[in-house]
């Protein structure tokens, strides 16, 4: 390996720590998105840009759009392959089309450069004063508060309250009931929960009590087995409104036909 | 440009203006990493300016989402601190190249993070959850092409969603955490492949910087080409595929094969990854191979452009055969509906389609519709001197004049503005159009300016200038309504998705599990197609209307039979329906009674009648949303 390769091998070195993020890594964790995500996003458009162009002809801003746009387009054609695949588009297919498409590009970049007598590029440099250098900071710094705002004020944006009640056969079967509510109320609330076959109530939940995004649930058995044309009825009731029927669902019989 | 081509007034000032030292093409064959190419100028100042302007923008987002009045005139003001500081610095002729470069994408990518600032937690676009399902059924099953029930011509072009894949799964992100990683990535690509392609065909970095900031100006750049479906990836696979193919004509003979198998593979990307902007980039290099052939000069190549051309049709029309056959039906309503339309108002069959007002009957401001206008006047107005100007200073370079010839287009694209459905079609294809656009209007204002006219007042002109085509784009692009988050609206996309209608959809694919055919209106069925994983069914995809259950004061047999039909057994129904006109124009889907034409809101009753259907089952009650199982509905199943 020529001696100002060095960009090669940093790419073939972040491919190999982008495998093994995958391999070792936890899901979305900030050190596996800093190390895995370049693998998909920029290592494969580099090595094959590199590849294509051993004579360093490309501008320091050809080279960033080549190496964006062409690891976009290794991986909407490296779809296409694993799709042919049985074991087809996930983590560990993507790993080793995305990591070998990287290695066997940088590996041929290297070998091309070599023939060429590519005598390597030199990295562009910025001049950035303090004054600049700050500057940059400070809108790194305010990018990020705006990002923050948007976050916070989003998360507490004020939404009607709500609560859901439902009544699912369980099983396909009447008798077993799956009954449940879930509030997404601004407080706490105490709701009343009636189960009713036809108009007299079978069961009665009289206390229950919910954060803010709790859930209830209960599975009830009706024995005897309620008749096949009755209707079963669940009404929920709020304990600041207890005369009110806050929500109901229900059961019907099948409509006869004819 | 070629050394045949007369002098062009961009070389003359080239020689007395540092900052046009654009590298001459035999420069383009080495690096240059000159301290002039790279030096920052006042771009870290700038920067501070756009990152004040996001600020304000996201302060703008959290007043709107609790109402305030002034939410959006901070909006504005945010928009233009970002926008004239830039434009004012990048018409100025003492920036570097370097400099114009990082601005441009400052500025492109800061647009980027307006839409992440209106929803940055989930996504809330109506494209974005037909790609969100698309990308959750490739998640799921591992495979592509499955069926999706919300766009199924989605999942032949599955370009998006493949790269979504690879940073899901690699990365562990979320679908909307790789989405908005794609787009951005997808962005800033876009905003480089500009500034390369318009400078590879002036030659003068300065048209560039202008040409890109014009673009940003097309009324589809702020969001609807910030969000996650397949244009915003393909587009940027397009302009590179251009931008290489210029390059490769320019370039020594060692570095074709290279340029090639890069464009190659970008041609690809285009063709499977979006129909219409493969369409485009096919169109486009058409029209380029037959100006090459017709002006072939030195240095062009008009063989290795008719090559690509050929191949991008082959490709776009293999693809389309092969693979996406539903494209065609899927497309030809949409690209026919408008013109059909415009024939039926010409001929006094229809009606004319109101400019800046919505479905519900509510209007934009004066100073929008105003602003609205001139943008299109300015764009209009400047047509002519830039396409006379280009004739001029680039009549030898066949992209340049294919260029010009794509703005001929524009005009006619605003004919179907007058109508409803052309509205969208004319809409759409605006971000394709303002490529030629902002590169003829640049060559145009590079020349007036250059004229040292008003040199004075040039900061105000240009300040001007752009600030009109820029919010004018933004106005027509964007209905009021959705520019800034808020609470929940009727039919309104973004602004009718709410935690309630999430939770039910969640709740659906909890209890009942996924793949039920069911019958929503517009914004539950997104919600349940997608974070539900319902079938939805529609007379988009199954040619089955289910608006007539909705809006029928019965369940007659006509409304029996279209639940036989469509083999519908679950149905929800939001009540808030009830309560307002739909702003998008449809409650339902498209082709409902009245599409676009509502002037009174669905009836409460016309909702409620299936409490009181025999063998209807309220499953699921959370206030608005109830959902129904209709499976014991006499003659339904």
């Amino acid at each position: 390996m020529r001696s100002r390769s060095w960009d090669l091998a940093a790419v073939l070195a972040l491919a190999a720590a982008a495998a093994a993020a995958v391999v070792v890594g936890t899901g979305g964790s900030v050190l596996r998105l800093a190390l895995t995500l370049p693998l998909v996003f920029f290592l494969p458009g580099y090595a094959l840009s590199s590849a294509l162009f051993p004579q360093r002809a490309l501008r320091s801003e050809e080279t960033l759009l080549l190496s964006l746009g062409l690891s976009l387009a290794l991986a909407v054609a490296g779809g296409f392959i694993l799709n042919l695949t049985s074991f087809g588009l996930q983590s560990s297919t993507w790993t080793v089309l995305l990591g070998g498409i990287t290695v066997a590009a940088g590996g041929g970049a290297l070998v091309r450069r070599a023939r060429n007598g590519a005598d390597g590029e030199a990295a562009p440099r910025f001049h950035l004063d303090v004054g600049q250098a700050l500057s940059l900071g400070l809108a790194v710094v305010l990018v990020l508060a705006a990002l923050g705002v948007a976050r916070a004020s989003a998360a507490q944006q004020a939404q009607p309250g709500f609560t859901q009640l439902w009544l699912v056969p369980s099983g396909g079967e009447k008798v077993n009931l799956q009954l449940g509510v879930r509030s997404e109320e601004p407080a706490v609330t105490t709701y009343r929960v009636q189960l009713k076959v036809g108009d007299r109530v079978v069961k009665e939940w009289p206390s229950i009590k919910l954060e803010p995004n709790a859930s209830w649930q209960a599975t009830t058995a009706l024995s005897p087995a309620p008749p096949q044309d009755a209707t079963l009825e669940a009404l929920l009731y709020r304990s600041d409104q207890p005369g009110a029927v806050y929500r109901h669902v229900e059961l019907a019989p099948p409509a006869r036909t004819g | 440009m070629t050394s045949s081509d007369p002098p062009s007034v961009l070389d003359q000032q080239q020689e007395t203006d540092e900052s046009q030292a654009a590298a001459p093409i035999d420069a383009l064959e080495t690096p240059s990493t000159t301290l002039a190419a790279t030096r920052m100028g006042v771009l870290p100042s700038l920067a501070v300016y756009g990152a004040c302007g996001l600020l304000l923008i996201a302060f703008s987002d959290s007043a709107a989402r609790g109402g305030a009045d002034w939410a959006e005139p901070l909006f504005w003001i945010g928009l233009l601190v970002m926008l004239l500081p830039t434009a004012v610095r990048l018409a100025s002729s003492d920036a570097s190249r370097g400099e114009r470069l990082g601005l441009v994408v400052l500025f492109g990518f800061g647009l980027y993070l307006v839409k992440v600032l209106q929803s940055p937690e989930q996504f809330t676009f109506h494209d974005e959850f037909l790609h969100w399902r698309t990308a959750n059924d490739i998640a799921l099953s591992h495979h592509l092409f499955s069926s999706n029930p919300l766009l199924p011509v989605s999942a032949f072009y599955p370009g998006l969603e493949n790269v979504t894949s690879a940073a899901m799964s690699v990365s562990g992100l979320s679908i909307f955490g790789a989405g908005v990683v794609v787009a951005a990535i997808a962005r800033i690509t876009m905003i480089v492949a500009l500034f390369l392609l318009f400078e590879e065909i002036s030659d003068s970095p300065r048209l560039a910087a202008v040409a890109t900031l014009l673009y940003s100006a097309n009324p589809n750049f702020l969001f609807f080409d910030a969000q996650f479906s397949y244009e915003s990836l393909a587009l940027p696979f397009a302009v590179i595929t251009l931008y290489l193919m210029s390059r490769r004509a320019h370039s020594p003979h060692g570095q074709r094969a290279g340029l090639t198998v890069a464009a190659l593979l970008t041609l690809l990307a285009t063709a499977t990854t979006h129909h219409i902007t493969g369409f485009a980039l096919a169109t486009f290099l058409l029209l380029w191979t037959v100006l090459a052939v017709w002006r072939h000069r030195r240095g062009e190549q008009p063989l290795a452009i008719a090559w690509m051309a050929l191949l991008a049709v082959a490709l776009v029309v293999a693809w389309v055969v092969f693979v996406a056959q539903i494209a065609i039906g899927y497309l030809s309503p949409i690209l026919s509906g408008g013109v059909v339309e415009l024939i039926q108002v010409i001929g006094g069959q229809a009606s004319l389609h109101h400019l800046f007002s919505d479905s519900s009957g509510q209007s934009s401001a004066i100073w929008e519709r105003l602003v609205g206008f001139g943008a299109v006047g300015l764009v209009l107005a400047g047509l002519p001197y830039g396409l006379l100007k280009v004739w001029q200073c680039y009549r030898g370079d066949a992209l340049a004049l294919s260029m010009a010839a794509g703005t001929l287009v524009y005009p006619a694209t605003l004919a179907l503005r007058l109508t409803q459905r052309g509205t969208e079609t004319s809409n759409r294809a605006s971000e394709f159009l303002f490529l030629p656009i902002a590169f003829v209007l640049a060559v145009g204002a590079e020349e007036l300016w250059k004229s040292r006219v008003m040199v004075w007042r040039r900061p105000s002109l240009v300040a001007g200038w752009l600030g009109v085509l820029f919010l004018g784009g933004v106005i027509i692009g964007w209905a009021p309504w959705g520019r800034l988050p808020g609470s929940y609206l009727v039919a309104a996309d973004s602004r009718s998705i709410e935690p309630q209608g999430v939770d039910a959809a969640g709740w659906m694919l909890a209890q009942l599990g996924p793949g039920n055919r069911m019958a929503a209106d517009r914004t539950n069925g997104l919600l349940m197609g997608s974070y539900g994983q319902q079938r939805i069914v529609s007379a988009f995809v199954d040619d089955v209307g289910v608006w007539p259950l909705y809006f029928s004061s019965t369940v007659g047999p006509f409304e029996r039979a279209t639940l036989h039909r469509g083999q519908i057994r679950y149905l929800v129904v939001d009540r808030r329906l009830a309560t307002a006109l739909p702003r998008v124009g449809v409650y339902i889907e498209l082709g409902e009674q009245d599409a676009f034409q509502h002037i009174r809101p669905i009836p409460v009753a016309s909702l409620t009648k299936f409490d009181r259907l025999a063998g209807a089952s309220r499953l699921f009650d959370s206030g608005d949303i109830v959902i129904y199982d209709l499976g014991g509905v006499a003659g339904a199943q």
